[in-house]
């Protein structure tokens, strides 16, 4: 049976104490070297999940475990370690060269005053080579396209070397390209055994990559599941309202919305 | 190593090396026996110049040293937890409560030096904590927006109280010295005055220090430096009252010295870089020879002495103007939502 990392059991969040809630009653299962897809219309508390599972937000009620431990349990520092996130864009305050960057992600590694040495640049200088930027290293972080900060975001989340990564909606801003670039890299990481959870708008992305699904509607879990069960055209269509439907080419499955007639 | 860290030691070497000179040609640099610099061995021979450097100009530039490097710290660190390059410790309400705090003390209280420099450190710290909680409560526009806009608003508040203690000060034993205290300048510090901040300033400066590359991950949005395993809001506070801190004492001998932390973390990011690991050592530095060269040409240029704060004002507003007007500062993309 497959080892579950993450855990989430009859989850409630809301915002403030009397707005309405986001999330109800959820479960979830993330099992260890999966690649599971969080998928739902605009508001359906995607990244509310996200963040609940990054601890940055509490539940209402509800459990979270993480290798069967409660997610408040951990320390912050525990927490860096076991599990990185790629927000979906984020500032970045000062002009800080490609390398001074992803040294960032060695935080969770260090004492409070302690400051990255050699071997935390020998291990950024890996992650970029295998997000494919290791020229770029003393360019200005700054002045790199989206496609390329997108996957300097994810580098910076390898340098953390976590057990989980989560992604916030990770090819959302990007050209076909620099998509076919990310598919290919978290497919190479999931290869290598890293568990992956992310949201998406896409539902060609969970299909291309994801060995689960997770739909959200309104914070409810209207299905979830290995992925083929999943995404299917009955369930993306009671999950966005519109006519869709799932056909396989060479083995791949491709969504695509069919006009009402 | 690699070679861009090496390259930024070197650079923070030099500005160490000039930091020595300036200070040594400071203090032989004065208006005795004649105008220009003293001579080494009139120092020996001559009992009143070994006086003079001794008990007057070495306190004075040593002064000057502390007061440089902890304004530019503080604008530094306020620059990169805030991520805005805009922010400095006078525009959060910091320095107007600081002079608030040292007139309230001077005409409510005692002018001794303990008592100007508690009340300016409690209203600083006042200072910054109104601009904070008034910031949460705004309805308008991003957090750093709001923030500066409430450190607007208390700085006002602060100033308009400035206004009503001068006009209750007796005008002819306190009005004078809070007018002189606001115009910032080092005229009068001695070694007690100096030994009184030294011990909050060095204490203040090597926190600052022993923090400064966790101050790249505070300048991430709370969200990132969280999931960087960070507790951005415990460290933030922890800096933030530390540079109030560092601030406060300084200006309780030197009074307001303005532009300073605005303008030095800039010429340091600009000269070595963004990266606060060589950036807050730099700007240190920077700012203690800044201050060494104005506050010695502040007593030498005239016959009388140019109040120090005029002239980092004057200087710095110039600064930044060509700054602002010949390249972008310098910082990375900015998401809209930190203005908006």
């Amino acid at each position: 049976m497959p080892k579950v990392l993450l855990e989430a059991s009859r989850i409630y969040y809301r915002y403030r104490s009397h707005s309405p809630l986001v999330l109800h009653k959820l479960d979830m299962r993330v099992e260890s070297g999966s690649i599971t897809a969080i998928l739902g219309p605009n508001g359906a508390g995607k990244s509310t999940l996200l963040d609940l599972c990054l601890g940055w937000k509490t539940p209402e009620k509800g459990s979270l475990r993480l290798k069967g431990r409660e997610i408040s349990s951990y320390s912050r520092r525990e927490m860096g370690r076991m599990m990185s996130l790629v927000p979906q864009n984020e500032r970045v305050g000062f002009d800080y060269t490609v390398l001074e960057y992803l040294l960032l992600g060695r935080a969770p590694h260090l004492a409070q005053l302690e400051m990255p040495e050699d071997a935390d640049v020998g291990i950024a200088r890996k992650a970029l080579r295998q997000v494919g930027l290791l020229e770029l290293q003393y360019r200005s972080a700054s002045k790199l396209s989206g496609g390329e900060h997108q996957l300097l975001m994810i580098a910076r989340a390898l340098v953390q070397e976590p057990e989980l990564l989560l992604l916030d909606e990770p090819t959302s801003q990007l050209d076909p390209g620099n998509r076919h670039r990310i598919v290919t890299l978290l497919s190479s990481l999931a290869a290598r055994g890293m568990t992956i959870l992310f949201t998406t708008h896409d539902p060609n992305l969970a299909a291309d990559i994801s060995t689960h699904a997770l739909l959200l509607k309104d914070g409810h879990v209207i299905k979830c599941g290995g992925q083929k069960e999943v995404l299917t055209g009955e369930h993306l269509s009671r999950l966005y309202n519109v006519n869709m439907q799932v056909i396989t080419h060479r083995g791949k499955s491709i969504v695509y919305t069919e006009d009402t007639p | 190593m690699d070679k861009i860290r090496s390259r930024q030691r070197l650079k923070l070497s030099v500005l160490l090396l000039l930091l020595l000179v300036s200070l040594a040609l400071a203090v032989l640099t004065g208006r005795y026996p004649r105008p220009g610099l003293l001579s080494p061995g009139l120092i020996r021979n001559d009992p009143l110049a070994m006086g003079l450097v001794l008990n007057l100009r070495l306190p004075r530039v040593l002064a000057a040293a502390l007061l440089g490097a902890g304004l530019a710290a503080a604008g530094t660190v306020f620059q990169m937890l805030f991520a805005n390059p805009l922010v400095e410790p006078g525009f959060l309400g910091v320095s107007q409560g600081a002079a608030f705090g040292a007139s309230l003390s001077m005409v409510m209280f005692s002018s001794a030096l303990w008592a100007v420099q508690l009340s300016a450190a409690v209203c600083a710290l006042a200072g910054l904590a109104f601009s904070y909680l008034i910031a949460r409560h705004f309805k308008f526009g991003g957090w750093v927006l709001r923030l500066i806009l409430a450190g607007i608003a208390v700085s006002a508040l602060f100033s308009s109280g400035v206004g009503i203690i001068k006009y209750l000060a007796d005008p002819l034993s306190q009005l004078p010295e809070i007018t002189f205290w606001m115009l910032g300048g080092l005229w009068g510090v001695d070694w007690k005055q100096v030994n009184s901040i030294l011990p909050v300033s060095l204490a203040g400066l090597a926190i600052l220090y022993g923090y400064r590359w966790r101050l790249n991950l505070l300048s991430m949005d709370d969200r990132t430096a969280f999931s960087l395993g960070l507790a951005p809001f415990r460290e933030r506070i922890l800096l933030l009252f530390t540079a109030t801190v560092v601030t406060s004492a300084a200006i309780s001998i030197s009074g307001i010295v303005g532009w300073v932390g605005l303008i030095v973390p800039h010429i340091s990011r600009r000269l070595i870089s963004s990266d606060a690991r060589a950036a807050l050592p730099a700007s240190m530095l920077i700012g203690s020879i800044y201050i060494v060269i104005c506050d010695t040409a502040a007593r030498t240029l005239l016959d009388g002495e140019i109040p120090l704060g005029v002239l980092t004002s004057f200087l710095g507003a110039g600064l930044f103007i060509v700054l602002l007007t010949r390249r972008q500062l310098k910082k990375g993309k900015q998401s809209a939502e930190s203005f908006t």
